[in-house]
């Protein structure tokens, strides 16, 4: 019980923590959205009004304080930009980052961890030397130039998606897949490349201890020893990482959503800070970090279930 | 100059017809049986509208598509010369301080409802309200019937470019009701919004005017220029608007290009206040260095037009072209002046350019290399569209930026009233009794070619005094699938998608 308090006052803590830091980054940061939303032809009489009309023209603290007075009853402010609710904002970009992210964690999951097993299997063959090429191609290749060349040949050449068309789930389900299956691709490859290292790692310091040698002795095959005595030991070691990833999948891709056109939270992000959205950009990134912090929170458990003799107390 | 008031100014106005196309380069589409009608356009965008409030949205792309929705009492035709009667029939100036517009008949909101004068005077009051460039110089205004006559403050016969402000239905934006829900009268009503994704209008059958062809546009909004060329190219877009040299990515014979002005005057600006730009000869020097011709030739492809004066060439009336000369370039006459002036060594400076804008950016880098012949060092510093309106645009903490520069209204005040002493907006500092006594005579003039006249001589001061570099109209390439054609010049910034159609 005791750890559940703690850690959920560090969830407040750091919450508080990091949207005082993005009020700060707003201070220090030129920009006024009343100007942003007139532009140049405008009067300094008409920004003036709208400014009023905005309530921008009150001091940063004032608005930041209005803006936590707010979100602690609930209200997450209106948009300057856009002039809607926050809330429903991102009431309709939720699902569309959420909808990536878990297929991109699918793909990453459904091929990081048989091909990690399986490049542990391949070590000291001439399969390792192939699998080690292709997972550092994977790790550098930085996933927004995979998009370009995803886009590239099988948008424009193949015409097996059409780039700049964002599909929502709603309207049709099948051609929405259709369409973000490319983009959850170009999430998933560089963070599968990572998890196959990491997996891979886990299964041969696994392979040392004295019980796969004990299981060897029993006469229990090699298969065996990896998917059943080795795999559930290793997973212990990935779990945090998986849950890094999760995290950061669910946060948004904020370049993918960008180069694909997708109109989710990571979108939503960029175009709050460039228009000095104040209550949008705070609102995002406490979601953001909430979803950080609830997400290794609930890896801890996970852990704890997987392996009983870690105590949650000890961890921290 | 007899055009523009010989149409609008003297008494009854024909009742006009919009013409329909005919973008100078093909696509001269008509009425008649033959040309497409019906169909879906969709336009991609790579700034995202996300309020269309006539009154406090006044960004040069939410107006290039508002301009569809809305209508004001007149409109401008194609190359400015005159302003034709929209929501008014008929307009009258009654004297050098007095206009009285008559409503037309029959026009109706996309509401349905008839266009009453309660709306007009609604729509007067809130631009009045909202500080709208112009309205400032109303004093009264008097409603009878039919017909409302507004009196000035100060005699301005350039009154008419300030009245093309939408006129909206009464109580419509009491609470800023139109950003999100617009109603006007033009050819293309307001369907729905999808933020970040798009917005569709749809065919206003009840026009009052010449009706649009096609029944739906949807303009798409996407990241930059390259986001749009492959949306193009993979057929999610039909048409964009080009800049710089994008266009020469696209295959010969893949779209229909409509070359267009941009109407935006495209300036090297020099901060007047700070050193050593603070002295005339540093600043001609720099206009000696900088080559016009060759940035267009590298960025824009070679279809701007060359100026020497914020005047856009679109105002073909009012811009004076003569000074596009002015600075041709000279680099020993930039070496002497710069010697002149106690620079023998040269000097550096750092350029403040939007990185928004991949125009600009390619215009610094440009210049960069011209300058260095010269002696003069620039450095580029990219800033965010948001950091170069507070800093360099409104606090003026800067050295010199590369920007282009649109007028709120087709009519040349709105491009020379910044360069006044005391003008608010006024961000390059430039400082000239000689300026600002011109301006002012030109705008209280009551004589059409007096005043022609007037502006012509101020934009030479402005040229003489070298205020800043300007280079050109940067020009914009309309990108059509080679499915649609049409696309109608103005000298607003705006595209008029009631000129385009389908290509039977």
């Amino acid at each position: 019980m005791k750890y559940f308090i703690r850690k959920f006052l560090i969830l407040i803590l750091t919450v508080f923590l990091i949207s005082l830091m993005t009020f700060v980054a707003f201070h220090v940061i030129p920009g006024d959205p009343a100007r942003l939303i007139l532009g140049t032809s405008a009067s300094e009489e008409a920004v003036e009004a709208l400014r009023e009309k905005l309530g921008t023209n009150m001091p940063l603290t004032v608005q930041y304080r209005n803006w936590i007075s707010g979100f602690l009853r609930g209200d997450f402010g209106t948009s300057i930009k856009y002039r809607m609710p926050v809330a429903s904002l991102m009431h309709d970009r939720i699902p569309v980052t959420t909808l990536l992210g878990v297929m991109s964690l699918v793909l990453i999951l459904l091929i990081g961890i048989p091909l990690g097993i399986f490049s542990a299997r391949v070590r000291n063959t001439p399969g390792e030397h192939v699998l080690n090429f292709i997972n550092i191609l994977g790790i550098s290749f930085p996933n927004f130039f995979l998009s370009i060349i995803f886009i590239w040949i099988f948008g424009l050449t193949l015409h097996w998606f059409t780039p700049g068309r964002y599909i929502s789930f709603d309207r049709d389900w099948a051609g929405c897949l259709r369409f973000m299956f490319w983009p959850a691709l170009s999430v998933a490859i560089p963070q599968t490349a990572v998890l196959v290292k990491y997996v891979r790692t886990a299964m041969l310091e696994q392979l040392r201890e004295d019980y796969v040698r004990t299981a060897r002795g029993k006469g229990v095959g090699e298969t065996a020893i990896l998917y059943v005595h080795v795999f559930k030991n290793a997973i212990v070691a990935v779990v945090p990482l998986i849950g890094m990833i999760i995290a950061s999948v669910l946060s948004g891709s904020i370049i993918i959503e960008q180069v694909y056109g997708i109109p989710g939270i990571g979108k939503l992000l960029i175009s709050s800070v460039t228009s000095r959205d104040f209550p949008l950009t705070q609102t995002l990134v406490v979601y953001i970090a909430v979803i950080i912090v609830v997400i290794n929170f609930l890896v801890d458990i996970v852990i704890q279930i997987i392996d009983p003799r870690i105590r949650l107390s000890d961890r921290s | 100059m007899k055009k523009r008031f010989a149409a609008a100014v003297l008494a009854v106005l024909m009742t006009a017809s919009l013409t329909a196309c005919g973008g100078k380069s093909a696509g001269s589409s008509d009425a008649a049986a033959g040309t497409g009608e019906g169909g879906t356009f969709i336009y991609g965008l790579s700034t995202e509208i996300n309020n269309f409030d006539p009154f406090t949205s006044t960004t040069a792309d939410a107006k290039s598509i508002y301009y569809n929705i809305y209508e004001g009492l007149v409109k401008v035709n194609e190359d400015g010369s005159e302003f034709l009667p929209a929501v008014a029939s008929e307009v009258t100036r009654d004297s050098d301080s007095a206009y009285t517009f008559t409503l037309r008949d029959g026009v109706k909101f996309h509401n349905g409802q008839d266009v009453t004068m309660e709306d007009v005077t609604y729509s007067i009051d809130l631009a009045i309200k909202s500080k709208i460039n112009g309205f400032d110089n109303i004093k009264d205004y008097s409603v009878d019937g039919n017909k409302i006559t507004i009196n000035l403050n100060t005699p301005d016969i350039g009154f008419l470019a300030y009245m093309v402000q939408a006129i909206v239905p009464a109580g419509s934006d009491d609470n800023g009701e139109l950003a999100l829900q617009p109603v006007g009268t033009g050819p293309y009503a307001f369907s729905d919004y999808e933020v970040q994704d798009h917005v569709t209008l749809v065919k206003n059958n009840d026009y009052w005017g010449e009706p649009a062809h096609l029944d739906e546009v949807e303009v798409r909004f996407l990241a930059d220029q390259t986001e749009l060329l492959t949306a193009f190219q993979a057929g999610s877009i039909d048409g964009f608007s080009a800049y710089g040299g994008i266009v020469s990515q696209l295959e010969e014979g893949t779209y229909n290009p409509y070359y267009s002005n941009s109407n935006a005057v495209q300036v090297l600006a020099l901060n007047n206040a700070v050193k050593p730009f603070d002295d005339v000869r540093v600043r001609q020097a720099v206009a000696y260095a900088v080559d016009a011709d060759e940035v267009n030739e590298l960025v824009n492809y070679g279809h701007a037009v060359i100026v020497g004066t914020p005047v856009i060439p679109g105002l073909a009336r009012y811009c004076n072209t003569e000074t596009a000369d002015d600075y041709a370039v000279d680099t020993a006459k930039a070496k002497t002046l710069l010697e002149e002036a106690g620079y023998k060594d040269g000097f550096s400076f750092t350029v403040k350019v939007p990185s928004v804008y991949p125009v600009h950016v390619d215009s610094a880098q440009v210049m960069v290399n011209q300058l260095a012949k010269a002696g003069i060092t620039m450095n580029i510093e990219q800033v965010d569209w948001a950091t170069w309106l507070d800093s360099v645009y409104t606090n003026r903490d800067y050295e010199a930026t590369i920007i282009s520069l649109d007028g709120a209204t087709a009519y040349p005040a709105a491009y020379l009233s910044r360069y006044q002493s005391d003008a608010g907006n006024n961000f390059i500092n430039y400082k000239s009794d000689a300026f600002d006594a011109k301006y002012k005579e030109a705008t209280t003039a009551t004589d059409e070619d007096v005043q022609t006249g007037l502006f012509m001589e101020a934009q030479q001061i402005l040229s003489d005094e070298c205020c800043s570099v300007f280079i050109e109209d940067i020009s914009t390439v309309r990108v059509w699938a080679p499915s649609f054609e049409g696309c109608a010049d103005s000298p607003l910034y705006a595209i008029d998608f009631a000129s385009v159609s389908k290509v039977q």
